[in-house]
């Protein structure tokens, strides 16, 4: 079964490459690194005024990192992640999203406040009341991976 | 050495359930060894790599116990090498191991280690097109996998795009074999797809498709009379409406067939999720942002390798709606109030607001933050838990848990030193709620002095105190030793 699966998931993309290759877009991608940027959050609407982003298909205000893209980067990093990788690194987005993480994203970014970092102090209380109300919030980054140590306690 | 067989001999959940293990084990060879080697091997225009070494000094102590003192050595270690032959071709990697220097603090052992992802990319030169092979992360159709396989995407003539992957869902090894026997939910192959459409300066739309799983539950090596089979579909959208409101969303589908034989009335919709967002702004200053959330519990959770958690058995749906409003009330002073509805239908309802303010000072280095919320919860009234299962409409009383969260933070920068503060108090309305310990409050403050030696050295310490119904006293301590280096330019916190 797992064969006849990989055998069929390697003819569609093979069959997909050879396909695409003749339906691709000519426009160049976007670059691979931005030049380099002043610390803080960049405003990228500041220099890119009313400029398209090139492939993304929205202007680059979309990108703004303004305090409520902090709390809704999903939807752009999973769309457009080739727009993060010009300035971020795949380990900045690590140091959360880790698949099997060993100190929580708070103790490890401990010396920055300023940071939205999940399960800050005494979260051994506090997740008895969050799951509660909504265990829908832990399954994100528990309900498949990481998960080792709630296994612990909720084993049955 | 060789790792030493696992003792259990306090019931679940106890601290003292450790796993007595030496703690020079394959964990660190197999995660360092080849990031190491690679580094070296590797003939690449730009090299980075970064290292974080951590220290971990608990005193967590359990009245009545255990003693609480430990010490953790952590070693993060990641290398991002690009123009590997080609321009275009890049090398990322991310490794961890631990090991416990003490007794043990971990209910999965004395030591561990893993990859956290490692994958070479080759970037196309037109069409954002790129391909990447090895273990990385992926998220299609609701799903949020670490996988081992390949995956790429390209944008398409006419204003499509199209990105797939396939390969095996990564296997997190925490316990023993005996204890891991919830991974047989894991399954041997996974992948998924999705196709858009982008209308340029008006938005997308989306498909996408996620499999998991190639053997009914019943061909298991541990037969299972649930099947947490996955197979679902998404539709996605991005509309940006004249006058700057965005709209965002994504409704996820759960296809999978199940003769698992639960009967859960009012549980039969498909619909495994609704996420939908709006946002935007009036004048320069003020930014709005509405959010509705609605999560069929046996849907969302189907493929969970954590049933007993996350059960899929559940009866009912999650709904929640979500309002922000940002105000740049000066030019370095920013105020967040948040409003949060959320409605768990075997639970009740929970009603967040509350208010955060960042205000900076450049000419001074400072940044600071004061936050306070409130958490109004119905008393939670919940069904019988009998593990898999709830018998319907048996419930019981259970407690409030309604509470109140202040926090308040500043940073400082004064080269080469950093230092900051960060403090953060729960009080709660019913400290007879059983996970309070009697109870009524909580707190931790945490300092954090730094200093950079050089550009690509940096040490850290953290001292942490508090109160906690979990540990009564508790006081952390950390060293942190963070040290990159490599032939590419060097980005501060990126």
């Amino acid at each position: 079964m797992i064969r006849r699966s990989a055998f069929a998931l390697v003819v569609v993309i093979a069959l997909g490459v050879l396909t695409a290759c003749g339906l691709l877009a000519p426009e160049a991608s976007f670059t691979a690194r931005h030049q380099e940027l002043p610390a803080g959050r960049p405003i990228c609407s500041t220099c890119h005024e009313k400029e398209q982003h090139n492939g993304a298909g929205k202007a680059y205000a979309a990108f703004d990192h303004t305090p409520t893209f902090s709390a809704n980067h999903k939807v752009p990093a999973l769309q457009d992640g080739a727009t993060c990788a010009a300035c971020h690194a795949p380990s900045f987005c690590s140091d959360c999203h880790t698949g099997k993480g060993i100190i929580s994203p708070a103790v490890k970014l401990g010396n920055r406040p300023d940071r939205m970092s999940p399960h800050k102090a005494g979260y051994l209380t506090m997740h008895r009341i969050d799951g509660k109300i909504d265990p829908t919030g832990c399954f994100k980054c528990h309900g498949r991976a990481n998960n080792g140590s709630c296994r612990a306690c909720h084993r049955s | 050495m060789e790792r030493e067989e696992t003792v259990m001999c306090a019931p679940p959940g106890h601290p003292e359930r450790i796993a007595l293990r030496g703690w020079v084990t394959p964990g660190w060879v197999r995660v360092l060894f080849p990031l190491m080697s690679l580094a070296g091997a590797v003939s690449a225009q730009e090299v980075t790599a970064q290292s974080s070494t951590f220290l971990r000094f608990l005193n967590e102590p359990v009245p009545r116990i255990t003693r609480g003192d430990q010490i953790q050595a952590i070693q993060f270690l990641g290398i991002d090498a690009t123009g590997l032959q080609s321009d275009n071709l890049s090398l990322h990697l991310m490794g961890w191991g631990f090991g416990d220097l003490g007794r043990a603090s971990r209910h999965e052992g004395t030591s561990d280690g893993d990859l956290s992802y490692g994958y070479l990319k080759y970037r196309f030169g037109k069409a954002n097109a790129e391909v990447q092979a090895g273990r990385f992360t992926v998220a299609q159709a609701g799903g949020f996998e670490w996988v081992d396989g390949v995956s790429g995407r390209a944008d398409l003539r006419g204003g499509f795009t199209v990105s797939a992957f396939g390969g095996r869902p990564v296997w997190f090894r925490g316990l023993g074999e005996p204890n891991q026997t919830d991974y047989q939910y894991q399954r041997d192959f996974i992948a998924g797809a999705r196709v858009g459409k982008r209308f340029t300066g008006f938005g997308e739309v989306g498909m996408s498709f996620l499999q998991d799983g190639s053997k009914p539950a019943s061909e298991l090596g541990l037969p299972s009379a649930y099947d947490y089979t996955r197979r679902r579909a998404g539709v996605d959208f991005r509309v940006l409406v004249p006058g700057g409101i965005d709209l965002t969303g994504r409704t996820v589908w759960d296809l999978a067939k199940r003769h698992d034989g639960v009967v859960n009335p009012g549980s039969d919709s498909r619909i495994a999720e609704h996420e939908y967002t709006a946002s935007g702004r009036i004048g320069s200053m003020v930014g709005l942002q509405g959010e509705y959330v609605a999560r069929n519990f046996r849907s969302y959770f189907a493929g969970t390798t954590l049933p007993t958690l996350f059960k899929p058995t559940e009866t009912g749906t999650f709904k929640a709606y979500t309002g922000k409003v940002t105000v740049e009330a000066a030019e370095n002073l920013q105020v967040l109030v948040d409003y949060r509805h959320s409605s768990r239908e075997v639970y009740g309802d929970a009603n967040r607001v509350g208010a955060e303010a960042r205000w900076k000072v450049p000419s001074r280095n400072l940044a600071t933050g004061f936050g306070v919320h409130r958490v109004s919860a119905a008393d939670a009234v919940l069904p019988i838990d009998t593990g898999l299962a709830s018998l319907p409409g048996t419930k019981v009383a259970a407690f409030g848990l309604s509470h109140l969260e202040l926090r308040a933070w500043g940073m400082l920068e004064k080269a080469p030193w950093s230092l900051s503060l960060d403090g953060l108090y729960h009080h709660f309305d019913d400290a007879k709620h059983p996970a309070l310990a009697g109870r009524s409050y909580e707190y931790e403050v945490i300092a954090s002095l730094g200093y950079q030696v050089s550009q690509a050295f940096r040490v850290a310490g953290d001292l942490s105190l508090g109160e906690n119904p979990m540990y009564r006293h508790e006081a952390k301590g950390l060293l942190r030793i963070e040290y990159r280096f490599g032939t590419a330019s060097k980005k501060e916190g990126k």
